[in-house]
């Protein structure tokens, strides 16, 4: 019912229609939408307080479960933690009264590390260190097509150098071949029995008892000894794998070769033992060449990888207590 | 603001406009009923086109807390690596080194359904999951512990069975003029007949102190017309050592005895052609040669070396 609005104007003493003017639509029409608004926003909190969905209670349920479980999972989470730290120092203890030492367990180099420097230093010094490493593995290729022709037979190599190379007892003295079986190696030692200083003339790698023994090289079984006395080598036997190179096998359970048996690189030779002066079953196995003890290490090279290489020659430097 | 006025045509009058409490009531009613209804309106297109504000909240929360459990379940994986490495060492190194079996993977993982659990019954995977781990990891860390309990007492019962093993030489080599390496059938020097001759002899001047070459106990100190002042030690593990022609010992029968040990002095009692120590060690109850017995400055070679040296010579001291 819209009726006609007036006003009255005391300048001309008339009654005017009042006009409909943009500003008071506007007005009316913005406190509409400010209520309307206002109302919204009620109805809203409404019904996000009163008004739940299903999925929303299970929600609730769920973080609520999370929440609390989380509590207390973290916290038998730090009490395992703790133990493991606990089981970890009890496990250095036993490695430091086997070993004598207390650097048995620092942490080996690791050659990534290097590698990481390398790519981070600058742009320079990374040009100057591809070409040591591109000479270096030149020359390793070179060497390797040496060898390659050496035993395809190719390169008029005369047949003492070749038995030089293939001959040479380049092999790991048991199967399955870990680093970290290297336990004790070449040079002054703990005795474990007198706890002295000695000198060990071979490397000590450990082993489980009945593990087999692998000749090393191509050669001649030239001693073998059998003793029950527990003091010594033990069982323990030689191969001859000519040009004055020699390796012996100590401690052994079981011998398995006779004297003046012919071998083959990679044959049975035993079984790991403790038989003779030991503390724990392990292969005592030594490179001779001209009769003088070499360090093993340098011989035990076929199937080992650079970095695996690098890492057992740092556990045979440790000056630790060895195993006979 | 300015009176308003309506034009009423049947009194023909311009009236004033009166607002009475009801007809402001008509309009705040009619002001109140469009804006509910816009805002009802505006709800409906809300929730039509909006997700619910509370279920983002709650969602995003549980987002979070979900984050958090998959670190905790991370770390729960990475200790329970730790230990495997751990396990892994005991098993292919200390149980190596100790000379026993490694546990059987059913032993390692045993232990689980012994404990009161009921974590099934949180219907959550992600709990479920959590606990698992963790009970698991409880249960291995109950075992390793176990396990490096036994290997620290194993090792204890070595150490002490290498500590007992005669492993030095009797007398200091700064005191000893001459080693007679002579073990086996021998002329006897003062009875002049052949008969075995069970250790070997150092010769050193009188009063050289006598040491004990293994841990053990005295198992007889006595006076014996041929071995003179005599000690026999018990070093448990079936070895037995003993030292003879002494001038005197300083040990009683029982006594417990550490390596290194005085136990007497070089002496020329018994049946005896001069200062020296007769030593001997046995090994379940048979005389062994005793050069297989210290090891200071020798590796193994060289006493491959010196015992077949000693089974050649044939002059000895008693």
């Amino acid at each position: 019912m819209a009726r006609i609005r007036f006003r009255y104007n005391p300048n001309t003493l008339k009654y005017e229609r009042v006009g409909i003017r943009v500003g008071t639509v506007l007005f009316s029409l913005l406190s509409y939408v400010a209520a309307g608004f206002v109302c919204f926003m009620g109805l809203l909190v409404l019904q996000n307080k009163f008004l739940n969905s299903n999925e929303e209670k299970a929600l609730r349920l769920e973080n609520k479960a999370l929440a609390q479980h989380h509590k207390q999972l973290a916290s038998i989470m730090m009490y395992s933690h703790h133990r493991l730290d606990e089981l970890k120092s009890q496990e250095q203890a036993l490695a430091d009264r086997i070993f004598e030492s207390r650097t048995t367990q620092a942490p080996v180099e690791d050659p990534s590390i290097n590698r990481d420097m390398i790519l981070m230093a600058d742009a320079n010094e990374y040009e100057h260190h591809t070409e040591a490493l591109t000479a270096t593995v030149r020359q390793l290729l070179a060497g390797a097509r040496y060898l390659n022709e050496i035993h395809s037979g190719d390169a008029g190599v005369d047949k003492p150098e070749m038995a030089r190379v293939t001959l040479l007892p380049t092999g790991l003295p048991l199967p399955n071949f870990e680093v970290s079986m290297m336990v004790s190696g070449f040079g002054n030692r703990i005795n474990p029995f007198h706890k002295g200083i000695y000198h060990h003339d071979g490397v000590d790698l450990r082993a489980p008892r009945g593990t087999a023994v692998l000749a090393t090289g191509k050669g001649v079984v030239t001693v073998v000894r059998q003793s029950d006395l527990v003091a010594g080598f033990g069982n323990y036997l030689e191969i001859d794998h000519g040009n004055g190179w020699v390796t012996r096998y100590a401690h052994l359970e079981a011998i398995q070769v006779r004297s003046g048996q012919k071998l083959k690189k990679g044959d049975v030779v035993g079984t790991v033992g403790m038989s003779g002066g030991a503390t724990a079953p392990h292969l005592h196995y030594e490179v001779l060449k001209d009769g003088k003890n070499q360090n093993p290490v340098q011989c035990m090279v076929e199937g080992l990888s650079a970095d695996a290489y690098a890492a057992m020659v740092l556990l045979s430097k440790k000056e630790n207590q060895s195993f006979d | 603001m300015a009176l308003r006025y309506t034009y009423n045509p049947e009194t023909c009058q311009y009236e004033p406009v009166v607002v009475t409490p009801r007809l402001f009531g008509r309009r705040f009613l009619i002001f109140a009923g469009i804006s509910l209804a816009l805002g009802m309106a505006g709800l409906v297109y809300f929730n039509h086109n909006f997700p619910d504000w509370d279920e983002t909240l709650l969602r995003k929360e549980n987002q979070q807390l979900k984050t958090e459990w998959n670190i905790l379940l991370n770390q729960a994986k990475k200790t329970s690596q730790q230990l495997a490495e751990l396990e892994h060492t005991d098993d292919h190194n200390y149980r190596v080194i100790l000379d026993l079996e490694p546990l059987a993977p059913s032993i390692r993982e045993a232990g689980v359904g012994g404990r009161e659990r009921g974590f099934e019954n949180i219907p959550y995977a992600l709990i479920q999951e959590g606990y698992a781990l963790i009970d698991k990891l409880g249960n291995r860390l109950d075992i390793e512990q176990q396990s490096l309990g036994l290997l620290a007492e194993e090792l204890t019962r070595k150490e002490k069975m290498w500590a007992s093993r005669p492993a030095i030489q009797p007398i200091d080599n700064k005191q000893l003029t001459r080693l007679h390496t002579i073990f086996g059938m021998r002329m006897h020097p003062l009875l002049g007949y052949v008969r075995p001759h069970n250790g070997l002899d150092f010769s050193a001047p009188r009063g050289t102190p006598v040491y004990a070459t293994g841990d053990g106990k005295v198992q007889m100190a006595y006076y014996s017309p041929s071995y003179g002042f005599v000690v026999y030690l018990d070093h448990d593990y079936a070895f037995e050592t003993r030292y003879a022609h002494l001038t005197h010992f300083i040990v009683k029968d029982g006594d417990p005895i550490k390596r290194g040990q005085v136990i007497g002095y070089v002496g020329n009692t018994g049946t005896s052609a001069g200062p020296h120590l007769h030593y001997e060690v046995l090994y379940k109850g048979t005389p062994v040669n005793p050069i297989n017995f210290f090891q200071r400055d020798l590796n193994n070679r060289e006493y491959e070396k010196l015992v077949e040296l000693g089974s050649r010579s044939l002059m000895s001291l008693d």
